[in-house]
């Protein structure tokens, strides 16, 4: 029997009925009453100065109120970024991307602004377009930025992340390392490099970015989708110069998020035109204008390691290249989490880590759920991989022999790691078999992953529990189909002794919600959750003193027990009973505070540590070069599962979204200009890519910091998917591939390129 | 992204659209199903003044139904519904076995045969199986009507001898002869997708059944309309329909073919599949011939 009423168990998620009758609230299908609406005019060229604007015949078009562009922002702080303010809300005299939004119109309906769009003339003076890292660090490169936003360098600089030299298209660098590689290195039995390319890629969430903006007695009104309320009204109150309390940002349903929609996106837009027109403004972008707005990193990684003569790992040296396109938006952390996750959970004697990130004339690239993470893992497991080859040793051996153990930090002075991950691995290893298919070549890989999450760890929960026992939840944390709603509705019934579905949802608002650092960076569950909880003390706390002060007698002798409130001659009250009884029959209620810190046992770097572990067996057909998954396993080592379907669904989720990256999906510039930004040309995995052999296998040992021992799920599967991928595809052809997507035709390549590929 | 605006037209009849044909010409789009100009609306990469509807003209959406030594469709009939004719399946075994392989079930509930062949995409199915299978296009304008036979039908990326104020309205194919047999063979990253090569074959054989006296092969995704080589075939006619033979054949054709290269498949991809899939197409027609003609 469990000691859990609530939690661990597989309740349905809270919100799924609204979303299966249409009910949800998708900010696109809400436009307040008389909202005008804004097109974007985008960029025609990738690199170009603006000499002029025509906006003459689009104002003359039926519907049109004004045409903004980025001179009508001279009274603002036209820029946003949390890192470094160098991304302008309009383009400011240059275009550093094609698709990158030079104009608005704004008229009555989308149809007669979308219309109008298309008779703005902008004039363009081009510049040669910087199309790739290699185009922008080569000799003459032109400057994407030549005024180099140093000065308003607004986080962490100088701290873990430095600005690019000047008068390169260097973006930003950081480096990781500890020990002598050199002399490692220079001992070692065995020397191995190896080199992946990570393509750019799509979150594609299925609902494209969407916001209305408005001023209402000189407070700003903003109702998007985005996961980060609280860094976007950050963002906002500095463009508008208006006190935080002056910026209300509500976060709607939100239609699937992947980091895609973090921090600000087209908030800062719609606020903008709504501040030049006077009115609100709303915008909804179409999935190619998505696609044109914001995507993640691509990636160069060379991972060489010195291994002595048994496969020990003495040494690793990494070097992480990211093209991070024309802003810098998220991508300083992307590079950051890239070096902590680029050597593997494994002990590493000696490392260094180098990272740099270089702007180029492409859409900015930003977050994307597992980032860093599922850059840099293909590199360090196929590079482990190779080297037992060479060193005759079994692949799952080589990993055992390295892996940290509960309780070893892998990087110094951090959280030590709290899992056992030999179990996990050979947990995976275990569970995989191939089944012969006939006239097909077939391999198996698998993998593992550790990485760092949780972000910042600020959260503040407030629980009112109701004076009939039903209670409501203000929380900023966004919910976004990963069952946030569901997982804190279990908390707060498992410490109040209430029914889940007792438990009702503020909006996620940023005047009414407490504040919230993000939802991201899997820590909801682990990090919110313990807010939550703390949030549901409180209100037991308070319950005891007001039926201590009711009975008149000393709060020492009432306790909270079993659900109830317990007092010193066997009376049981229930919590409804304390509130009735101090403020009267129907009124009052409780109101609990919960706050995390870095504090207690969050005071440790990283908040959180994500395991991520994979297994796939694939088979190849030999003429077409099409990979098939014939299986797929992941280990869900979580602590604690609150809801385990919703822990499958996350897990396997995250490991088929990375099938993308490993097997399909690939962002392709044809010139300037993006060549695939539909979903007919870029494809992401479809439920029929799953193989018919599927498993999420789950691991609760109660280690993590979170609420009952929980740790974060989500992004691990993520992780692990593309080196598994492509150890298993390397041991099918003979060949390691030094990339991916490994698409049908790059894999026929590889097996007719008659040598292997030099590793 | 919605359609520049354009008027909208859903004549009932035929003599009706082919007026309003007559009268914008090139300046009206013909929609017949939709499922490939709608994206182009949608993308504005078309812009028309006007746009026909031929959805609601029964005339034009006559099934599957056999004629002297012909059976005819009419050109807005769905995919779907070839698909699952009873009559294309014996008579144009062909085209029973391509229909699968056009996009996506649903788009086929939309997609017409005509509407197929009039966009001339060159990856598509249904224009090569209509070369191969000897298909004829019937077209007509407000003041004539001819017919015009598949292989000179095909001029280019998208385009056609169609006139801007023609319109095809049936497509008719030969009844299988004795001893005839047709396959499909495509590749495409995942079904349903656009191919990035496909083949059709057509193979006859002689009263014994053991010699071959016909064979055609025609491909689409090599060029920029479905690519038809006798010349790849010639050494056939005559010979037993072996796999050697096939395989054979299938050589001749990768080298013969200059396939187009762009970001779906390079050159050299694509000659390996033509390599792959003829193979794999004639031995597939071969065998829907079934009986003594099985190799």
């Amino acid at each position: 029997m469990s000691l859990f009423q609530s939690v661990g168990r597989s309740v349905t998620k809270v919100d799924s009925f609204d979303k299966a009758h249409g009910r949800a609230g998708y900010v696109a299908d809400l436009p307040w009453p008389g909202v005008w609406n804004g097109a974007v005019v985008r960029a025609q060229r990738a690199h170009a100065m603006i000499r002029a604007i025509d906006v003459s015949a689009a104002l003359a078009h039926p519907g049109v109120h004004a045409v903004v562009t980025g001179a009508d922002l001279s009274d603002l702080f036209p820029y946003f970024g949390h890192y470094r303010a160098d991304h302008p809300i309009l383009a400011i005299d240059r275009v550093r991307y094609w698709g990158e939004p030079v104009a608005v119109v704004v008229a009555d309906t989308p149809q007669q602004a979308q219309d109008a769009a298309f008779l703005v003339e902008v004039d363009y003076e081009d510049l040669a377009a910087m199309m790739d890292p290699e185009a922008a660090t080569a000799d003459g490169a032109v400057l994407i930025h030549p005024e180099h936003l140093h000065d308003t360098a607004t986080f962490g600089a100088g701290a873990f992340w430095r600005p690019g030299a000047a008068d390169t298209n260097e973006a930003f660098t950081t480096e990781l390392g500890w020990g002598d590689v050199d002399a490692a290195m220079a001992s070692a039995a065995h020397v191995q490099t190896t080199q992946v390319r990570y393509p750019m890629l799509y979150p594609y969430p299925m609902e494209s970015y969407a916001a209305q903006a408005r001023f209402v007695s000189g407070t700003l009104e903003v109702e998007s989708n985005t996961q980060h309320p609280f860094q976007v009204r950050r963002d906002l109150a500095r463009i508008f110069s208006l006190g935080l309390s002056r910026v209300r940002v509500t976060s709607m349903t939100i239609g699937g998020g992947y980091g895609a929609k973090s921090y600000s996106k087209i908030e800062p837009l719609a606020a903008a035109c709504s501040h030049v027109v006077g009115a609100p403004v709303r915008i909804a972008l179409s999935l190619e204008e998505s696609m044109y707005t914001s995507r993640a990193d691509g990636a160069q990684v060379r991972v060489t390691t010195g291994f002595d003569s048994d496969g020990s790992i003495l040494a690793r040296d990494i070097t992480v290249l990211l093209d991070t396109g024309a802003y810098t938006d998220n991508s300083v952390r992307v590079l950051r989490k890239s070096l902590e996750c680029c050597f593997g959970p494994y002990r590493v004697p000696a490392l260094r880590a180098r990272g740099r990130a270089i702007y180029t004339n492409t859409t900015p690239a930003s977050s994307y759920r597992g980032f860093g993470a599922f850059h840099t893992n293909p590199a360090s497991e196929a590079n482990l991989d190779i080297a037992a080859d060479r060193l005759g040793l079994d692949p799952l051996e080589i990993r055992l022999r390295n892996l940290a153990k509960f309780g070893e930090s892998i990087i110094p002075d951090t959280r030590p790691v709290d899992s056992d991950l030999a179990s996990d691995l050979t947990t995976a290893h275990d569970a995989l078999s191939i089944e012969p298919r006939p006239s097909k070549l077939q391999g198996m890989g698998f993998g593992v992953a550790l990485s760092p999450e949780g972000a910042d760890p600020t959260s503040i929960a407030i629980v009112r529990l109701l004076v009939d026992g039903t209670a409501v939840l203000l929380l900023g944390s966004a919910e976004m189909g990963q069952g946030s709603r569901t997982i804190m509705a279990q908390i707060i019934a498992e410490e109040l002794g209430l029914d889940h579905t007792d438990v009702a949802f503020a909006p996620v608002d940023t005047q009414l919600v407490g504040f919230q650092w993000t939802t991201g960076a899997s820590r909801t569950t682990s990090v919110v959750g313990l807010s939550v909880q703390r949030a549901c003390h409180d209100i037991r706390r308070q319950l005891v003193e007001m039926a201590a002060e009711v009975a008149e007698q000393s709060v020492k002798e009432w306790s909270w027990s079993g659900g109830k409130v317990l007092g010193p001659d066997g009376t049981e009250l229930r919590a409804a009973e304390v509130i009735a009884q101090w403020f009267g029959s129907d009124r009052g209620e409780v109101v609990g505070v919960g706050r995390t810190q870095k504090r207690g046992d969050l005071d440790q770097s990283p908040v959180l540590w994500e395991v991520g572990v994979a297994g796939v067996v694939v088979s190849v057909d030999a003429q077409t070069g099409q990979v098939e998954l014939d299986q797929l396993v992941t280990v869900a080592d979580v602590g604690k599962a609150l809801n385990p379907l919703n822990v499958e669904g996350q897990d396997l989720g995250a490991a088929m979204q990375a099938l993308g990256g490993a097997l399909f999906e690939e962002i392709i510039y044809d010139g300037p200009q993006m060549a695939n930004s539909d979903l007919v040309e870029y494809r992401v995995p479809r439920i029929t890519d799953l193989p018919q052999r599927v498993s999420s296998v789950l691991v609760e040992r109660a280690d993590g910091p979170g609420p009952y021992g929980a740790k974060p799920v989500g992004e691990g599967a993520m992780t692990a998917i593309g080196g598994a991928v492509l150890a298993a595809v390397a041991r099918a052809i003979g060949r390691w591939p030094d990339r991916l997507p490994l698409t049908p035709e790059y894999v026929w390549d590889l097996m007719n390129s008659g040598e292997e590929v030099d590793s | 992204m919605k359609p520049a605006p354009f008027r909208f037209a859903a004549p009932a009849c035929l003599s009706e659209a082919l007026e309003l044909t007559r009268e914008y010409g090139d300046r009206c789009k013909v929609l017949a199903g939709g499922q490939s100009l709608g994206p182009l609306l949608n993308l504005r990469l078309s812009t028309p003044e006007v746009l026909i509807d031929l959805g609601r003209i029964a005339e034009l959406a006559d099934p599957p139904c056999a004629g002297h030594r012909r059976v005819s469709v009419g050109a807005m009939t769905t995919q779907y519904t070839v698909e699952v004719s009873p009559l294309v399946a014996q008579q144009i075994p062909l085209l029973a076995a391509a229909m699968p392989y056009v996009a996506h079930r649903t788009i086929r509930n939309r997609g017409t045969i005509g509407g197929s062949i009039a966009h001339a995409d060159p990856s598509a199915e249904i224009p090569a199986v209509a070369v191969a299978a000897a298909a004829e296009f019937t077209v007509r304008s407000a003041s004539s009507s001819r017919a015009i036979p598949a292989e000179q039908f095909f001029t280019g990326y998208f385009s056609t001898v169609l006139e801007p104020d023609e319109i095809v309205t049936s497509v008719s194919f030969p009844m299988r002869a004795e001893r005839q047999g047709g396959s499909w063979a495509e590749f495409a990253p995942r079904r349903g997708d656009f191919g990035i090569v496909g083949v059709a074959a057509m193979l006859r054989l002689d009263g014994s059944a053991s010699r071959i006296v016909d064979c055609r092969l025609v491909y689409s995704g090599i060029a920029d309309r479905p690519w038809y080589a006798p010349e790849v075939t010639a050494d056939c006619i005559g010979q037993a329909p072996e796999v050697e033979l096939f395989a054979h054949v299938a050589e001749q054709a990768a080298r013969a073919c200059s396939p187009v290269d762009d970001a779906a498949g390079s050159a050299d991809y694509r000659r390996n599949l033509v390599h792959h899939l003829s193979t794999k197409a004639l031995l597939g027609a071969a065998a829907s011939i079934g009986g003594e003609g099985k190799p």
